[in-house]
């Protein structure tokens, strides 16, 4: 690496802080390299250090100032946590981390989805079988009539206890996934947003 | 230098340094290198994070058809370096009663 591509990483690294920042940032080692006389020979990386610690450090710094400066503001925190994960992914011993998180997010989705799977064929077993105990009750009726009968109430009770449980899911999936979803884009899309700024 | 010096350390020298003139980047980190064994791109983080706790000043001088910025400690900085220096006369104190095997309570 020269200082040239060590100045573009830098740019590129800083790219989520204003402007006149990431031009003070390259500024103080443009400075830097001409006072050491470094031109276009390869730099050696273990005396200067990687940009990727100097922009790591500062995206922490200024993910940490922000939230000092308005720590109530959900917006605040919500872009003070993108710095922040900005930040460490762009260390250098990040990727393990990143892969470590990405697994567990993955894990996380694959037992939630499981779980909600298991609910539903569940709640479909129970009707199904309502149903057809329903059915036996009624011809049973006819031969043994106290039979039939509880055979028609357990009928009953399973059809109630699904029916029951179908409203429930359909609110979870008409108000809480919403709320997550959005929740989610929040955070993402305002990350967006500043990094075209 | 077998010691490995912490973050508030390397605040304090950036700032003694500074606390006997003022200088730029490279003259600074090559002074702070004498003693903490930084890469040369480490300073510039401290150097804004203390800048934008309002220890440090710059002002740009022109230095062969090129900018040189210079750092400046302020009345604040020259606080925080005052309560460096006597923490860090209690831990030298400390640590040398440890080390050195001086007696406790004198």
């Amino acid at each position: 690496m020269n200082r040239y591509e060590f100045i573009g990483e830098l740019r590129n690294r800083l790219k989520r802080l204003p402007a006149e920042e990431q031009q003070e940032a390259i500024n103080y080692y443009e400075e830097y390299f001409d006072e050491a006389a470094i031109g276009y020979a390869p730099i050696n990386l273990n005396e200067i250090g990687r940009p990727a610690v100097i922009a790591s450090e500062i995206l922490a710094q200024t993910a940490i100032r922000h939230v000092e400066t308005y720590p109530k503001s959900p917006k605040s925190n919500a872009s003070a946590i993108g710095l922040i994960i900005v930040a460490i992914l762009g260390a250098p011993i990040a990727f393990p981390l990143a892969l470590a998180l990405v697994a567990v997010v993955c894990a996380l989705i694959a037992a939630i989805g499981a779980v909600v799977l298991a609910l539903c064929l569940t709640i479909v077993a129970l009707g199904i079988s309502g149903v057809a105990m329903l059915v036996v009750g009624f011809i049973k009726l006819a031969v043994e009539p106290a039979t039939g009968v509880v055979f028609i109430g357990m009928a009953m009770l399973f059809i109630g206890i699904t029916l029951l449980v179908i409203v429930v899911i359909q609110q979870l999936l008409t108000r809480a996934l919403p709320t997550v979803i959005y929740g989610v884009r929040n955070i993402l899309g305002h990350n967006k947003k500043e990094e075209k700024r | 230098m077998i010691f490995q010096l912490g973050g508030t350390l390397l605040d304090a020298c950036v700032l003694a340094v500074l606390n006997q003139e003022d200088t730029y980047g490279y003259v600074l980190t090559q002074r702070v290198r004498e003693i903490v064994d930084i890469s040369e791109s480490t300073l510039y983080p401290v150097l804004r994070r203390l800048q934008k706790d309002g220890c440090l000043t710059t002002y740009d001088e022109p230095y062969q058809g090129r900018n040189r910025r210079y750092y400046r400690i302020t009345e604040l900085g020259k606080n925080r370096l005052d309560s460096y220096k006597s923490e860090w006369t209690d831990y030298k104190d400390k640590v040398d009663q440890v080390l050195l095997g001086g007696k406790r309570g004198e």
